[in-house]
């Protein structure tokens, strides 16, 4: 191109020193003609009438061998003979815009070289004449050819590429390859020399393209890179993204430029900005602390939470680590989250307590998690404030505690209450007990009292009646002995009949007496007095007053001890036990071979007395009540349940003791012992 | 049979009547109504030797009779017999010495012939 304008400028100094003043221009003349690499030459009638100093270089011929010897096809390349002579037609008849002005000449030395050659029509001396120009372009030439070849090779590039690739020119397609008008769905020669390039512009960006264009065209800027929204033959919407440049074409300025379409990546794009904003507006809404740290820990993002909690800026904490905004963590809850992290790559749900950069304490559940970003490895932090909860777990732990504490005095207060309580139920119960065996004692006591009342009358009343039938019965048994006396001496002859009634009326006095007698040793009990006592004399007296109980079919078996020792005792109670224990024997022994025996011993220190009978027997959960007052088995009114109640307490006086065994069914045995004095 | 007088106190006449009949055929025997009768009877015959008396008497008493009569004839050997059984009161006069024993109405002939015969040996 350059060449081209050097050339010109060149061709339009040899017109204006051809036309115009010769002294003026001679010397530039000159520096043209001396140039070595210009050739400078005057063709008159088919001959060089004058060459140069560069044409010679560029042929290898002399100005002698040329000028006047030689015409344009002894140099030219026979084949492009038909063009040269083609072009000076064209230059002669005055056509200057001629750019098929290449050729090839045969050097002096039989190579090829490549020449442009500029001619013009001219007067030398008087006549017609050409004067040229001729520059050798070998050496471009085959660069150009090179160019033609990387053409064909870039144009099959371009044709087939993936990027649309456009000319414009005079406001229309001057070039459109195959994807270009594809993008924009339309047939190649639909576009190209066809179509305003504005229609495939969408209303909304025109005004943005036109100026682009005007830009390059004016010089204003020679590279422009931008997007745009482009209209389909269709009438869709179709994004590009444009790179043109302002170029020559065909000598004209031009500009071309590569599209790329970029809906698909503009509606990622659109995604993306649509995902990134929804990430965005869910990470500020997450009402938890959320960060992503790289691996040293350095804060990449932060949501409002996270600001908000640490009462920092997200500028503050961007490329910072938590150390170095001033927060602290425990050295054993960070070793054990590193611990963590080496292990699992990730930590879930740790308890940790953290300092904020105002020294604030606040405690959190923290978990994180690393993945891989890229090229890198990232941290996903999230933290959960449970200072609130913390504090509330605390201060419900502080009431638990209190609560317990409470609790315990109350227990404890209770417990003393309960203790009490139940010592004072315990005395309740003991009174109770005790009233109650007082209430029984008394009643006892009152039992016994009304017997002994009843005893002391009977007493009273047996002494008086012994008296005043004693006295009766010695008149009977006076009488009957008197009597006896005066039979006896009256010699009469059935004397031995009478003596049977005599004796009948002594024998009726001496039991009424004996009745008389125990009844009066019965009733002897209230005695305060312990006399000497024979037991067996008791026994028998005992024995009279039950005689109207003992039924014929009842054997008595007495085996009494005569040389039994008297003992100190009140006679009226012993009369009162063994009355009591042989009456006992008496009912329970009421079937055919009744049998009751009494035994009569003694030891050393006891006096002992056995009493046992065949009857019915005493069942075993009956045994062990018979001593006790008011017990009893016998029909009310039959009896009053204190006789073995009163013999036992008896016995227990006389310091005694007292035991009845029985087998039921078989036998009852009674055992008295009594001390010697 | 002389001092082998007994005297025999009771309140009851047929009492001293049957003493008199079943004792005296072998014994003189000298019966008092009362007390004082029998201190009279002491005072009379001062051969009695042995003295029964019956406990429960108007007036005076076995215990007080013997009491009193004791004192001046101190040389007899006093008995009480009596329908009543034997007694404290009588335990006591018999440990006191007062009385020398006790016999119980009805009469027990054997007992009173033994302890007559024993007074006279």
């Amino acid at each position: 191109m350059r060449d081209s304008n050097i050339l010109n400028k060149s061709l339009h100094f040899l017109r204006r020193y051809f036309k115009s003043d010769r002294t003026l221009y001679s010397e530039l003349f000159n520096s043209i003609t001396e140039n070595p690499l210009i050739g400078v030459y005057i063709l008159q009638d088919n001959k060089f009438k004058y060459v140069s100093k560069g044409w010679c270089i560029i042929t290898g011929y002399s100005s002698e061998e040329t000028v006047d010897q030689m015409r344009t096809m002894d140099i030219i390349v026979p084949s492009d003979e038909t063009n040269l002579k083609e072009y000076v037609k064209k230059r002669m008849s005055g056509n200057t815009n001629t750019t098929d002005n290449r050729f090839r000449i045969i050097r002096k030395d039989g190579s090829l070289a490549h020449v442009k050659v500029y001619g013009n029509l001219i007067q030398y001396k008087g006549k017609n004449a050409v004067a040229g120009i001729l520059i050798d372009i070998t050496q471009q030439s085959a660069i150009e050819s090179n160019l033609q070849e990387n053409e064909e090779k870039y144009r099959n590039l371009v044709e087939n590429s993936l990027v649309g690739v456009y000319l414009i020119q005079d406001n229309r397609f001057k070039y459109a390859n195959n994807y270009f008008c594809e993008i924009f769905g339309y047939q190649p020669h639909e576009i190209i020399n066809n179509i305003d390039p504005a229609l495939l512009v969408h209303d909304d960006d025109k005004s943005k393209v036109a100026g682009n264009l005007e830009k390059r065209l004016t010089g204003k800027a020679s590279l422009l890179k931008y997007e745009f929204k482009g209209l389909k033959k269709d009438d869709s919407i179709v994004y590009v993204q444009v790179l043109g440049t302002v170029m020559q074409y065909k000598g004209r300025p031009a500009v071309m430029g590569s599209l790329i379409n970029i809906t698909e990546l503009k509606e990622t794009t659109e995604a993306l900005k649509e995902s990134e904003h929804l990430f965005e507006t869910l990470l500020n809404l997450a009402p938890y602390p959320i960060s992503v740290t790289d691996k040293d820990l350095k804060h990449i993002i932060v949501n409002n939470s996270y600001c908000k909690t640490f009462k920092v800026t997200a500028d503050e904490v961007l490329n910072k680590t938590p150390k170095e905004l001033g927060f602290i963590v425990k050295d054993e809850d960070s070793s054990m989250i590193e611990d963590s992290m080496l292990k699992n790559n990730r930590v879930d749900n740790v308890e940790t307590s953290l300092y904020d950069k105002k020294g604030n304490k606040k405690h959190f559940l923290y978990s994180c998690l690393k993945f891989k970003y890229k090229d890198g490895d990232l941290i996903l932090n999230t933290f959960v404030d449970i200072t609130e909860q913390n504090n509330i777990k605390e201060e419900l732990s502080i009431h638990k505690e209190n609560l317990e504490i409470l609790v315990e005095q109350r227990t404890s207060e209770l417990n003393v209450r309960n203790e009490e309580l139940k010592r004072a139920n315990k005395q309740l119960k003991d009174q109770k007990k005790d009233l109650q065996k007082t209430l029984t004692n008394l009643h006892t006591t009152q039992q016994q009292l009304i017997q002994s009342e009843k005893m002391a009358s009977l007493g009273f009343l047996s002494a008086g009646i012994a008296h005043e039938i004693n006295n009766p019965l010695n008149f009977i048994q006076g009488g009957s002995l008197a009597i006896e006396q005066i039979l006896e001496e009256s010699s009469i002859n059935n004397m031995e009949e009478a003596k049977t009634y005599l004796n009948a009326i002594n024998e009726g006095v001496r039991r009424t007496s004996d009745i008389v007698s125990s009844l009066n040793h019965y009733s002897r009990r209230n005695d305060k007095d312990r006399v000497l006592c024979q037991v067996n004399n008791i026994i028998n007296n005992c024995l009279t007053m039950l005689k109207s109980k003992v039924s014929g079919n009842i054997q008595i078996i007495k085996d009494l001890d005569l040389s039994l020792p008297e003992i100190q005792a009140n006679e009226g109670q012993l009369h009162q036990v063994l009355l009591n224990i042989i009456n006992n024997s008496l009912q329970a022994a009421n079937h055919e071979l009744a049998e009751i025996k009494i035994n009569t011993s003694a030891d050393n220190k006891y006096v002992n007395v056995q009493v046992i009978d065949n009857g019915e027997g005493i069942p075993k959960d009956i045994l062990k009540n018979v001593f006790d007052p008011f017990y009893t088995t016998k029909e009310p009114g039959e009896g009053t349940g204190l006789g073995l109640s009163i013999s036992y307490n008896i016995i227990k006086e006389h310091k005694g003791s007292i035991k009845i065994d029985s087998e039921p069914g078989k036998w009852t045995k009674t055992e008295i012992h009594l001390p010697i004095y | 049979m002389m001092n082998k007088s007994v005297l025999y106190v009771d309140d009851e006449p047929m009492n001293l009547l049957l003493f008199s009949k079943l004792i005296g055929a072998k014994y003189e025997v000298i019966t008092a109504i009362s007390g004082i009768d029998a201190l009279e009877a002491l005072h009379k015959k001062p051969d009695i030797k042995l003295v029964f008396s019956d406990l429960k008497m108007p007036e005076m008493n076995g215990v007080e009779f013997i009491s009193k009569a004791k004192k001046s004839f101190d040389d007899k050997l006093y008995y009480i017999i009596s329908g009543y059984e034997l007694n404290n009161d009588i335990k006591k006069a018999i440990e006191t010495g007062l009385i020398t024993d006790y016999l119980k109405k009805p009469f027990n002939l054997d007992i009173i012939f033994k302890t007559i015969e024993k007074a006279f040996t």
